[in-house]
């Protein structure tokens, strides 16, 4: 995974992305207990396009040039497939904006919240998602008033409430 | 005294409790070493399941013939 993220890292030295985050099941591992999963999430701020278009092609030509082989609609990186994700709503942004700067392997990189993490997983809501968010309730991983009021910005009330029903 | 069904209910909460606390404290780079032993131990039981199913269809057009 240290690739990956050497190269996440590029890309915003070299002005490709504004910046980026690390979500999905790899972003929660950081937080809770590793689970299942196939591919790195990385969402990016793209920079500000002068025709209004968003275009992902400067990301995967560049991932290419730093040593990354796109396979479909990832870019492989030793074991790992990158999936590059947009702040495409204003949940996404927020957790972009608001994530963590932490280490892997010695190399910086940011992570969402776990509050973030959470709120987007409710709202892709997917049975994993929920079944990870009850984790980082059951484990105390998440600070719930923080998620509430996350939660409650967003529209995620019900969904909220159905998983810690479950719980 | 606890009925022996509840206690062992209970015994097991608290072991997977007390492994779900052990993984968890673990660093984010083993998390994340692990998660890649998943993804081959998956691979090799998806090959392995394709091999069998393989046999099993040649075996099943062998016994047809």
């Amino acid at each position: 995974m240290r690739e990956a993220l050497q190269a996440l890292n590029r890309l915003v030295s070299e002005g490709v992305i504004r910046s980026y985050a690390i979500g999905g099941a790899v972003g929660a591992s950081f937080y809770i207990q590793a689970m299942q999963t196939e591919d790195v999430d990385a969402f990016v701020f793209l920079p500000e396009s002068p025709i209004g278009l968003v275009t992902l092609t400067p990301i995967y030509e560049a991932l290419s040039k730093f040593g990354g082989v796109v396979e479909r609609e990832y870019v492989r990186f030793g074991n790992w497939p990158l999936q590059i994700l947009t702040d495409a709503t204003p949940l996404l942004a927020e957790a972009i904006q608001k994530a963590v700067d932490v280490e892997f392997g010695g190399i910086p990189t940011r992570v969402f919240r776990a509050e973030h993490l959470c709120a987007v997983a409710l709202q892709t809501g997917r049975a994993k998602d929920y079944f990870r968010v009850r984790l980082f309730l059951e484990q105390g991983a998440v600070d719930i008033d923080a998620l509430q009021e996350i939660v409650q910005r967003y529209g995620l009330k019900d969904r909220f409430a159905k998983v810690r029903e479950g719980q | 005294m606890m009925d022996p069904l509840d206690e062992k209910m209970a015994i097991n909460l608290r072991a997977k409790a007390s492994m779900r606390e052990f993984l968890r404290s673990k660093s984010w780079e083993e998390k994340v070493e692990s998660i890649e032993r998943m993804n081959v131990a998956g691979k090799m039981a998806r090959a392995a399941m394709r091999e069998a199913l393989a046999r099993k269809n040649d075996e099943d057009t062998k016994s047809v013939d």
